[in-house]
């Protein structure tokens, strides 16, 4: 479980200061889907990177498991994210001269796996995500779809806590983008936590929780409530 | 993170991004390329001065010699407990010992008691006639000093092999025999004089010392006998400045016989290496040791309260002043080398920062996927070390190009700085194996030293900054 209490996020220093999350509290409960839904600017990928440990908020605590993960140093930090976060990303952020196989392996690289057992988890996730074909392509070999399955079996490899995605189907047609939301739905049926970012009222819709972010401030519900708000 | 896996990526980051690789290495090998050639330079030109002087050493061998001594002003001869010592030292050494020789001294003599200048002179007298004549005025038959050479020898053979014409040269059962040995010049001017002389005749030494004011003259007269004829060019070597030598006088019969009228001047020994293999090391280390011991038991010269060993080892002494001139020249180009190498190092450390941050989104989702800032530098550290391997190594080759230039070099200025020696010069120029592994510690501890701060930076970074989707 990942607890925010509140936190705020500045950017920047004086007049041109940006307040992008204002005394946000929220959880981000083990097991469950939680969307994270607001308009261009409002302090989606902010709120996502400080939940996944990629960023540190500006005032208030961010509690992992219990550990407050704000007083951590930049090692243990590094450290965290190895076991427990996997990241998928709009635009992939795949090494495009890598094969598709050290890209998926670059957690388990940078762990400091040897390789035949590494390269083994790679192929197996590569396998789930039906990707076996692909193994020794280049990543830049790969269609959008393609690269964006690769991005989330390297986000997988590790068998991390939780899964953050930062709007993964921004860069996919509709196809595609339905493909990869509903992997990520498999991946939070597997019991994995699941952070996805989204403008896409339609992708939240099948979340247990949705936090609603509007300038920096930041409201949490539950998905049933959401669902029967709408329907009634 | 794996050695192998650091290795990879960085390997990985300067391929696709080669234009900066190869600026780097590029940089890299010039710069290089300089300092070790100017090091090249400075080592082999100590490595071949030393060579050059080994020959040299082989071919002419060396001299060990003490001069007369002056201590404060005055003239003084070695004294009898110091020629012991000098005797028994050279006993010890014989096996680096050719041939000994000592000058006696003998025209003024200061008697201690009457502090009167007492001067003696020698005259020679052949044949066994009982009525012999002794003549100083007469050239053939006085008795030189400068040309006379005193012999005390373990090994006998002058290194020579053509030196004696008859007879035979001294060897150790000959000391205190009296035995005379002359040069076939001067048997051939005496024989002008009607004086023939041969193997076995008799020879007589008188020494005539004359009082303060000529008023006293007191004759000591002995007998020697002609044991051998020598050729003095074979002696001296034929293109040998210096006195010819006339005669060979056996040292201690000589100084036994005239103890109170000849003193000790000067001292030579000679001794030239095996034309076979030897070890050049152990007979270099004995012969600075042998030197040494020498000097340990002769009191050295004075000059204004600064003293100076009378012994000198010819070969020692150029061999030490060669080392002390490479070892400077060296020092001088090593300077000039790191000097050049802190001009460049900035320009290349910064290639280097540069080419790094042109991976900074890669690096940094590295980072997001959980590498800390020690896996970082480790990657960073061995793309820079890979650039400065790479470039340097290049540098190696040019070097091997560059070589025979300096081999050129190299012999025009031994050339004329041996040309006096008849030493056929064998110059190599070799590019020593530490040469460039140095290059390449020195450089990678510069661009450390350099970039550290820009390194911490990149290592620090967010990485948020670096790869985030933050707008
Ligand atoms: N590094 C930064 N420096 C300064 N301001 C920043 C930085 N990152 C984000 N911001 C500002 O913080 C606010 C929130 O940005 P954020 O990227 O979290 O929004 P978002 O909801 O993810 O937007 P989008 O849907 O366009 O991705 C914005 O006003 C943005 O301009
Ligand atoms: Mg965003």
């Amino acid at each position: 479980m990942i607890e925010l209490k509140n936190v705020d996020k500045i950017y920047g220093k004086g007049d041109g200061a940006v307040h992008a999350l204002k005394n946000v509290s929220v959880t981000i409960e083990d097991g469950k889907f939680t969307a994270i839904l607001g308009k261009s600017g409002s302090g989606k990928s902010t709120l996502m990177n400080i939940i996944g440990a990629l960023d540190s908020p500006t005032n208030g605590t961010v509690y992992a498991n219990g550990q407050n993960l704000t007083e951590m140093s930049p090692n243990a930090l590094a450290e965290y994210r190895n076991k427990t976060t996997g990241f998928v990303f709009q635009s992939f952020y795949l090494e495009p001269t890598f094969s598709v196989l050290d890209n998926v392996a670059m957690p388990l690289i940078i762990a400091g796996m040897p390789r035949k057992e590494r390269e083994e988890k790679a192929i197996k996730v590569l396998t789930q995500l039906g990707l076996e074909d692909k193994i020794n392509k280049k990543a830049n070999e790969l269609s959008g779809g393609q690269k964006q399955r690769v991005s989330i079996a390297r986000a997988l490899v590790h068998n991390p806590d939780i899964v953050l995605a930062d709007e993964p189907t921004g860069n996919l047609d509709s196809q595609n983008g339905a493909e990869v939301m509903a992997l990520l739905r498999d991946i939070c049926n597997m019991g994995k936590s699941v952070v996805l970012v989204t403008h896409n009222m339609e992708d939240a819709k099948n979340a247990d929780n949705i936090i609603f972010i509007e300038d920096g401030v930041a409201e949490m519900k539950s998905g049933n409530a959401v669902n029967s708000e709408a329907n009634g | 993170m794996k050695l192998r896996d650091v290795f990879k990526i960085a390997l990985h980051n300067l391929w696709y991004n080669k234009s900066r690789t190869i600026l780097t290495v590029i940089i890299v090998m010039v710069v290089s390329t300089l300092i070790m050639t100017l090091c090249l330079f400075g080592i082999n030109f100590m490595q071949n001065q030393i060579d050059v002087n080994k020959d040299i050493f082989n071919e002419q061998g060396t001299r060990y010699y003490a001069y007369s001594r002056n201590i404060d002003n005055q003239q003084s001869p070695y004294t009898e407990e110091e020629m012991q010592h000098v005797f028994s030292t050279a006993d010890e050494y014989a096996h680096i010992i050719d041939s000994f020789e000592a000058r006696l001294e003998s025209y003024y003599y200061n008697d201690p008691n009457t502090n009167d200048y007492v001067s003696t002179s020698f005259s020679v007298a052949f044949g066994t006639d009982a009525d012999k004549v002794y003549t100083s005025s007469n050239y053939n038959t006085s008795m030189n000093m400068w040309s006379t050479r005193f012999i005390r020898t373990q090994m006998c053979d002058y290194g020579k092999e053509n030196l004696i014409l008859q007879g035979s040269i001294w060897s150790a059962t000959d000391a205190g025999q009296n035995k005379v040995w002359l040069a076939e010049d001067y048997i051939k001017t005496l024989v002008t004089q009607g004086v023939t002389l041969n193997v076995g005749d008799n020879v007589t030494f008188m020494a005539s010392t004359w009082g303060n004011k000529m008023d006293s003259e007191t004759r000591v007269a002995h007998d020697y006998v002609l044991a051998g004829i020598f050729d003095a060019k074979v002696l001296r070597g034929e293109e040998q400045y210096g006195d010819t030598i006339t005669m060979l006088v056996d040292l201690d019969s000589f100084v036994r016989d005239f103890s109170d009228q000849v003193s000790y001047s000067e001292i030579q020994m000679t001794y030239a290496p095996p034309q076979t293999e030897y070890n050049y090391n152990a007979v270099y280390d004995d012969m600075k040791a042998f030197e040494e011991k020498l000097n340990a038991g002769v009191a050295p010269n004075r000059y204004d309260s600064t003293e100076r060993d009378c012994f000198t080892c010819s070969y020692v002494e150029d061999m030490q002043m060669t080392v002390l001139m490479s070892a400077i020249i060296l020092a001088v180009i090593v300077l000039l080398s790191v000097l050049i190498l802190l001009l460049s190092v900035g320009s290349v450390a910064n290639t280097i920062i540069i080419s790094v941050d042109k991976n900074r989104k890669f690096i940094g989702l590295m980072k997001a996927m959980g590498l800390n800032q020690n896996g970082v530098k480790k990657i960073v550290t061995c793309e820079s070390i890979m650039q400065i391997a790479i470039g340097v190594l290049i540098a190696v080759g040019a070097l091997f190009a560059i070589r025979p230039l300096i081999a050129t070099i190299l012999a025009s200025m031994f050339e004329s700085m041996f040309s006096y020696f008849a030493v056929e010069i064998a110059l190599s120029v070799t590019v020593p194996f530490y040469l460039p592994i140095a290059t390449i510690l020195l450089f990678f501890l510069f661009a450390t030293l350099f970039s550290r701060g820009s390194l911490g930076k990149i290592a620090k970074q967010d990485v948020i900054s670096t790869i985030s989707e933050v707008s």
